[in-house]
Protein backbone atom coordinates (compact mmCIF):
# COMPACT_ATOMS: atom_id res chain seq x y z
CA UNK A 1 0.00 0.00 0.00
CA UNK A 2 1.06 3.71 -0.84
CA UNK A 3 1.79 6.01 1.49
CA UNK A 4 -0.55 7.84 -0.07
CA UNK A 5 -3.22 5.29 0.98
CA UNK A 6 -2.52 4.57 4.25
CA UNK A 7 -2.77 8.13 5.21
CA UNK A 8 -5.91 8.24 3.16
CA UNK A 9 -6.74 4.83 5.45
CA UNK A 10 -5.68 6.67 8.43
CA UNK A 11 -7.76 9.81 7.68
CA UNK A 12 -10.83 7.92 7.02
CA UNK A 13 -10.01 5.90 10.51
CA UNK A 14 -9.94 9.57 12.19
CA UNK A 15 -12.98 10.97 10.78
CA UNK A 16 -14.66 7.45 11.88
CA UNK A 17 -13.78 8.13 15.36
CA UNK A 18 -14.53 11.64 15.71
CA UNK A 19 -17.97 10.79 14.43
CA UNK A 20 -18.38 8.15 16.58
CA UNK A 21 -17.56 10.78 19.83
CA UNK A 22 -20.67 12.50 18.53
CA UNK A 23 -22.72 10.01 17.62
CA UNK A 24 -21.60 7.37 20.25
CA UNK A 25 -23.14 4.87 17.38
CA UNK A 26 -21.11 2.60 15.42
CA UNK A 27 -23.21 2.56 12.46
CA UNK A 28 -24.26 6.16 12.79
CA UNK A 29 -20.88 7.49 13.19
CA UNK A 30 -20.02 5.08 9.98
CA UNK A 31 -22.60 6.23 8.10
CA UNK A 32 -22.20 9.91 9.00
CA UNK A 33 -18.29 9.60 8.24
CA UNK A 34 -19.35 8.37 4.62
CA UNK A 35 -21.81 10.95 4.28
CA UNK A 36 -18.83 13.78 4.96
CA UNK A 37 -16.41 12.17 2.97
CA UNK A 38 -18.60 12.03 0.19
CA UNK A 39 -19.26 15.74 0.34
CA UNK A 40 -15.99 16.44 0.48
CA UNK A 41 -14.96 14.41 -2.33
CA UNK A 42 -17.44 16.26 -4.44
CA UNK A 43 -16.20 18.92 -3.43
CA UNK A 44 -12.50 17.85 -4.35
CA UNK A 45 -11.23 18.17 -0.84
CA UNK A 46 -9.11 19.30 0.97
CA UNK A 47 -8.56 15.82 2.42
CA UNK A 48 -7.60 17.11 5.96
CA UNK A 49 -8.40 16.12 9.50
CA UNK A 50 -9.34 19.21 10.38
CA UNK A 51 -11.63 20.05 7.56
CA UNK A 52 -13.26 16.12 7.91
CA UNK A 53 -13.90 17.58 11.44
CA UNK A 54 -16.02 20.62 10.26
CA UNK A 55 -18.15 18.90 7.55
CA UNK A 56 -18.83 16.09 10.06
CA UNK A 57 -19.68 18.31 12.80
CA UNK A 58 -21.64 20.24 10.48
CA UNK A 59 -23.44 17.48 8.96
CA UNK A 60 -24.31 15.95 12.47
CA UNK A 61 -26.10 19.47 13.57
CA UNK A 62 -27.91 19.41 10.41
CA UNK A 63 -28.83 15.25 10.80
CA UNK A 64 -29.86 15.90 14.49
CA UNK A 65 -32.04 18.94 13.85
CA UNK A 66 -33.55 17.57 10.91
CA UNK A 67 -34.56 14.40 13.19
CA UNK A 68 -35.30 16.44 16.25
CA UNK A 69 -35.96 13.24 17.61
CA UNK A 70 -33.69 10.44 20.34
CA UNK A 71 -33.10 7.44 18.94
CA UNK A 72 -33.83 4.80 21.16
CA UNK A 73 -31.36 1.54 20.73
CA UNK A 74 -32.38 -1.89 22.35
CA UNK A 75 -30.20 -3.52 25.17
CA UNK A 76 -28.43 -5.69 23.09
CA UNK A 77 -27.75 -3.35 20.68
CA UNK A 78 -26.06 -1.18 23.42
CA UNK A 79 -24.02 -4.08 24.17
CA UNK A 80 -23.14 -4.98 21.09
CA UNK A 81 -21.32 -1.77 20.65
CA UNK A 82 -19.81 -1.56 23.51
CA UNK A 83 -17.93 -4.93 23.99
CA UNK A 84 -16.17 -5.09 20.45
CA UNK A 85 -14.50 -2.29 18.21
CA UNK A 86 -14.38 -3.07 14.60
CA UNK A 87 -10.46 -4.67 14.70
CA UNK A 88 -12.11 -6.95 17.12
CA UNK A 89 -9.94 -5.40 19.84
CA UNK A 90 -11.84 -5.22 23.56
CA UNK A 91 -12.59 -1.64 24.54
CA UNK A 92 -13.06 0.13 27.39
CA UNK A 93 -16.79 -0.91 28.62
CA UNK A 94 -16.39 0.83 32.08
CA UNK A 95 -15.49 4.02 30.07
CA UNK A 96 -17.58 3.34 27.14
CA UNK A 97 -20.94 3.16 29.44
CA UNK A 98 -19.46 6.77 31.01
CA UNK A 99 -19.31 8.23 27.47
CA UNK A 100 -22.19 7.72 26.81
CA UNK A 101 -24.19 9.43 29.76
CA UNK A 102 -22.64 12.27 28.72
CA UNK A 103 -24.19 14.91 26.03
CA UNK A 104 -22.44 14.86 22.31
CA UNK A 105 -20.73 18.04 22.43
CA UNK A 106 -19.29 16.72 25.53
CA UNK A 107 -17.59 13.93 24.06
CA UNK A 108 -16.62 15.78 21.20
CA UNK A 109 -14.81 18.25 23.09
CA UNK A 110 -13.18 15.36 25.39
CA UNK A 111 -12.22 13.78 22.20
CA UNK A 112 -10.38 17.14 20.50
CA UNK A 113 -8.82 17.50 23.39
CA UNK A 114 -7.54 14.20 24.37
CA UNK A 115 -7.31 12.34 21.09
CA UNK A 116 -6.94 14.93 18.12
CA UNK A 117 -4.66 16.66 20.88
CA UNK A 118 -6.04 19.88 19.93
CA UNK A 119 -5.14 23.02 21.92
CA UNK A 120 -8.23 24.95 23.63
CA UNK A 121 -7.92 27.38 21.01
CA UNK A 122 -7.76 25.49 17.96
CA UNK A 123 -11.15 23.27 19.63
CA UNK A 124 -12.52 26.98 20.20
CA UNK A 125 -11.98 27.65 16.35
CA UNK A 126 -13.14 24.10 15.08
CA UNK A 127 -16.08 24.42 17.64
CA UNK A 128 -17.23 28.21 16.57
CA UNK A 129 -17.16 29.15 20.59
CA UNK A 130 -15.25 30.99 22.78
CA UNK A 131 -11.97 29.81 24.04
CA UNK A 132 -12.72 30.27 27.41
CA UNK A 133 -16.09 28.62 27.10
CA UNK A 134 -14.60 25.88 25.39
CA UNK A 135 -12.28 25.54 28.32
CA UNK A 136 -14.75 25.46 31.13
CA UNK A 137 -16.58 22.72 28.93
CA UNK A 138 -13.78 20.76 28.83
CA UNK A 139 -13.15 21.18 32.26
CA UNK A 140 -16.93 20.31 33.15
CA UNK A 141 -16.91 17.26 30.91
CA UNK A 142 -14.04 15.74 32.34
CA UNK A 143 -15.39 16.39 35.81
CA UNK A 144 -18.51 14.72 34.85
CA UNK A 145 -17.05 11.97 33.36
CA UNK A 146 -15.11 11.26 36.55
CA UNK A 147 -17.54 11.34 38.76
CA UNK A 148 -19.55 8.75 36.53
CA UNK A 149 -16.68 6.21 36.63
CA UNK A 150 -16.50 6.91 40.60
CA UNK A 151 -19.52 6.12 40.97
CA UNK A 152 -19.80 3.34 38.48
CA UNK A 153 -17.01 1.76 40.35
CA UNK A 154 -18.09 2.35 43.64
CA UNK A 155 -21.82 0.45 42.87
CA UNK A 156 -19.60 -2.21 41.19
CA UNK A 157 -17.72 -2.56 44.71
CA UNK A 158 -21.26 -2.40 46.80
CA UNK B 1 -6.44 16.59 39.93
CA UNK B 2 -4.28 17.37 37.00
CA UNK B 3 -2.80 14.11 37.07
CA UNK B 4 -6.09 12.28 37.44
CA UNK B 5 -7.47 14.36 34.21
CA UNK B 6 -4.40 13.37 32.64
CA UNK B 7 -5.08 9.55 33.42
CA UNK B 8 -8.43 10.18 32.07
CA UNK B 9 -6.97 11.83 28.63
CA UNK B 10 -4.99 9.13 28.21
CA UNK B 11 -8.03 6.03 29.09
CA UNK B 12 -9.92 8.16 26.44
CA UNK B 13 -7.70 7.97 23.46
CA UNK B 14 -7.14 5.08 23.97
CA UNK B 15 -10.38 4.03 24.56
CA UNK B 16 -11.08 5.60 20.97
CA UNK B 17 -8.24 4.90 19.05
CA UNK B 18 -8.97 0.97 19.85
CA UNK B 19 -11.91 1.53 17.46
CA UNK B 20 -11.57 1.14 13.81
CA UNK B 21 -14.19 1.09 11.01
CA UNK B 22 -13.75 -2.35 9.13
CA UNK B 23 -11.41 -2.22 6.63
CA UNK B 24 -13.85 -3.51 3.67
CA UNK B 25 -16.41 -0.43 4.79
CA UNK B 26 -13.16 1.74 4.08
CA UNK B 27 -11.98 0.02 0.67
CA UNK B 28 -15.74 0.68 -0.33
CA UNK B 29 -15.73 4.18 0.80
CA UNK B 30 -12.73 4.67 -0.93
CA UNK B 31 -14.27 3.48 -4.17
CA UNK B 32 -17.02 5.63 -3.72
CA UNK B 33 -14.77 8.31 -3.21
CA UNK B 34 -13.01 7.42 -6.31
CA UNK B 35 -16.72 7.32 -8.08
CA UNK B 36 -17.62 10.69 -7.21
CA UNK B 37 -14.08 12.49 -6.94
CA UNK B 38 -11.85 10.54 -9.44
CA UNK B 39 -9.00 12.95 -8.98
CA UNK B 40 -8.76 12.33 -5.22
CA UNK B 41 -7.63 8.85 -5.73
CA UNK B 42 -6.08 9.59 -8.99
CA UNK B 43 -3.71 12.18 -7.15
CA UNK B 44 -2.30 9.55 -6.22
CA UNK B 45 -1.98 8.26 -9.51
CA UNK B 46 -0.72 11.01 -11.19
CA UNK B 47 1.80 11.79 -8.84
CA UNK B 48 2.85 8.22 -8.91
CA UNK B 49 3.29 8.96 -13.03
CA UNK B 50 4.69 12.37 -12.19
CA UNK B 51 7.22 10.68 -10.25
CA UNK B 52 7.88 8.05 -12.80
CA UNK B 53 7.97 10.40 -15.48
CA UNK B 54 10.58 12.37 -13.10
CA UNK B 55 12.55 9.74 -12.21
CA UNK B 56 12.84 8.50 -16.13
CA UNK B 57 13.59 11.79 -17.04
CA UNK B 58 16.40 12.33 -13.71
CA UNK B 59 18.17 9.20 -15.11
CA UNK B 60 18.18 10.10 -18.74
CA UNK B 61 19.80 13.70 -17.63
CA UNK B 62 22.42 11.58 -14.97
CA UNK B 63 23.55 9.44 -18.37
CA UNK B 64 23.60 12.68 -20.63
CA UNK B 65 25.32 14.37 -18.02
CA UNK B 66 27.49 10.89 -17.68
CA UNK B 67 27.92 10.52 -21.39
CA UNK B 68 29.40 13.85 -21.91
CA UNK B 69 31.71 13.68 -18.82
CA UNK B 70 33.41 10.82 -19.87
CA UNK B 71 33.60 11.48 -23.80
CA UNK B 72 35.40 15.17 -22.25
CA UNK B 73 37.60 13.02 -20.08
CA UNK B 74 38.05 10.53 -22.31
CA UNK B 75 38.64 13.14 -25.58
CA UNK B 76 40.77 15.23 -22.57
CA UNK B 77 43.15 11.85 -22.59
CA UNK B 78 43.18 10.50 -25.42
CA UNK B 79 46.60 12.44 -26.27
CA UNK B 80 46.38 14.07 -29.95
CA UNK B 81 48.82 14.09 -32.51
CA UNK B 82 50.35 17.51 -31.41
CA UNK B 83 50.90 15.90 -27.54
CA UNK B 84 52.30 12.81 -29.00
CA UNK B 85 55.02 14.79 -31.21
CA UNK B 86 55.69 16.97 -28.11
CA UNK B 87 56.34 13.93 -25.87
CA UNK B 88 58.34 12.34 -28.33
CA UNK B 89 60.30 15.82 -28.56
CA UNK B 90 60.52 16.22 -25.06
CA UNK B 91 61.77 12.58 -24.28
CA UNK B 92 64.66 13.20 -26.98
CA UNK B 93 65.42 16.51 -25.75
CA UNK B 94 65.84 14.68 -21.84
CA UNK B 95 68.66 12.09 -23.68
CA UNK B 96 70.32 15.04 -24.45
CA UNK B 97 71.83 13.15 -27.48
CA UNK B 98 75.68 13.93 -28.08
CA UNK B 99 75.42 15.89 -32.35
CA UNK B 100 76.71 13.96 -35.23
CA UNK B 101 77.47 16.47 -37.16
CA UNK B 102 78.93 19.87 -35.14
CA UNK B 103 77.93 22.78 -37.24
CA UNK B 104 77.85 26.36 -36.24
CA UNK B 105 75.88 27.92 -39.23
CA UNK B 106 72.41 26.28 -40.41
CA UNK B 107 73.72 26.72 -43.88
CA UNK B 108 76.18 24.19 -43.14
CA UNK B 109 73.20 22.20 -42.37
CA UNK B 110 72.16 21.51 -45.57
CA UNK B 111 75.35 19.79 -47.41
CA UNK B 112 75.73 17.65 -43.53
CA UNK B 113 72.19 16.53 -43.12
CA UNK B 114 71.69 15.09 -46.94
CA UNK B 115 69.66 11.84 -45.82
CA UNK B 116 66.57 14.26 -44.73
CA UNK B 117 64.59 14.85 -47.52
CA UNK B 118 64.57 18.33 -46.72
CA UNK B 119 66.52 21.45 -46.39
CA UNK B 120 66.77 22.37 -42.49
CA UNK B 121 66.32 26.47 -41.97
CA UNK B 122 66.58 28.32 -39.28
CA UNK B 123 63.56 29.38 -38.15
CA UNK B 124 62.38 33.37 -39.08
CA UNK B 125 61.19 33.88 -35.29
CA UNK B 126 65.39 33.06 -34.02
CA UNK B 127 67.24 36.56 -34.14
CA UNK B 128 70.67 35.96 -34.56
CA UNK B 129 72.01 36.58 -31.16
CA UNK B 130 69.20 34.85 -29.38
CA UNK B 131 70.75 31.15 -30.32
CA UNK B 132 73.69 29.55 -30.83
CA UNK B 133 74.25 26.23 -33.12
CA UNK B 134 75.87 23.71 -30.87
CA UNK B 135 74.81 20.52 -33.72
CA UNK B 136 72.82 18.35 -35.04
CA UNK B 137 71.89 14.94 -35.68
CA UNK B 138 69.29 12.70 -37.53
CA UNK B 139 66.30 11.61 -35.24
CA UNK B 140 62.39 10.58 -36.45
CA UNK B 141 59.32 11.60 -35.12
CA UNK B 142 56.03 9.49 -36.12
CA UNK B 143 58.21 7.17 -38.17
CA UNK B 144 59.74 10.32 -40.59
CA UNK B 145 62.97 11.52 -41.07
CA UNK B 146 63.75 14.42 -38.68
CA UNK B 147 66.68 17.15 -37.94
CA UNK B 148 67.38 17.01 -34.37
CA UNK B 149 69.21 20.37 -33.39
CA UNK B 150 70.89 21.64 -30.90
CA UNK B 151 71.29 25.02 -29.31
CA UNK B 152 72.16 27.16 -26.79
CA UNK B 153 71.04 30.20 -25.83
CA UNK B 154 72.48 33.50 -24.13
CA UNK B 155 72.06 31.79 -20.91
CA UNK B 156 73.73 29.04 -21.59
CA UNK B 157 70.76 26.60 -22.07
CA UNK B 158 70.70 24.08 -24.11
CA UNK B 159 67.45 23.71 -26.17
CA UNK B 160 66.64 21.24 -29.23
CA UNK B 161 65.55 22.01 -31.84
CA UNK B 162 63.29 19.36 -34.24
CA UNK B 163 62.20 19.20 -37.84
CA UNK B 164 60.55 17.96 -40.02
CA UNK B 165 58.14 17.44 -42.82
CA UNK B 166 54.58 18.49 -43.06
CA UNK B 167 52.94 14.85 -43.92
CA UNK B 168 49.76 13.78 -43.53
CA UNK B 169 49.46 12.62 -40.43
CA UNK B 170 50.83 15.96 -38.48
CA UNK B 171 48.01 18.18 -40.53
CA UNK B 172 46.31 18.39 -37.52
CA UNK B 173 49.27 19.80 -35.73
CA UNK B 174 49.33 23.60 -35.59
CA UNK B 175 50.88 26.18 -33.34
CA UNK B 176 51.20 24.36 -30.00
CA UNK B 177 52.53 25.68 -26.82
CA UNK B 178 52.84 22.88 -24.38
CA UNK B 179 54.42 21.72 -20.88
CA UNK B 180 55.39 17.87 -21.19
CA UNK B 181 56.82 16.94 -17.97
CA UNK B 182 58.17 19.91 -16.90
CA UNK B 183 59.72 20.77 -20.09
CA UNK B 184 58.32 23.39 -22.46
CA UNK B 185 57.27 22.16 -26.45
CA UNK B 186 56.63 25.35 -28.87
CA UNK B 187 55.05 23.62 -31.90
CA UNK B 188 54.70 25.77 -34.78
CA UNK B 189 55.01 25.71 -38.99
CA UNK B 190 57.19 27.02 -41.11
CA UNK B 191 58.41 26.72 -44.82
CA UNK B 192 56.60 23.92 -45.13
CA UNK B 193 58.00 21.97 -42.39
CA UNK B 194 56.88 21.39 -38.70
CA UNK B 195 59.25 22.97 -35.81
CA UNK B 196 59.34 21.74 -32.44
CA UNK B 197 61.41 23.42 -29.93
CA UNK B 198 61.69 21.97 -26.48
CA UNK B 199 63.79 23.01 -23.40
CA UNK B 200 63.33 26.49 -21.27
CA UNK B 201 62.83 28.98 -24.56
CA UNK B 202 62.46 32.50 -23.67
Amino acid sequence: MSDHQMQLDELLQRAFRYALSLTHDRHQAEELMQDACLAVARRGGPWRISYMITVIRHRHIDIYRREAVLKFRSLDDLEAACTASGSGEIIDEELEAALGSLRPEERELLFLAAVEEYSMSEIAELTDRPRGTVLSAVHRAKHKLRVILSSNSSMQIL
Amino acid sequence: MNREYDILDERIKAHYEAQTTDANAIDDLKARIEAESPQMIGTARARRRWLRFSAAAALLLTGAVLIVYVTGALRDRVPTIASRVASEIALNHNKQLPPEFLVTEFSDLCAAMSKLGFTPVRPQRFTDAQYELVGARYCSIGGSNAALIQLRDDAGRVLTLYEFREEKSFESIHEADLDVNGVRVILWREADLIMGLAGSPS
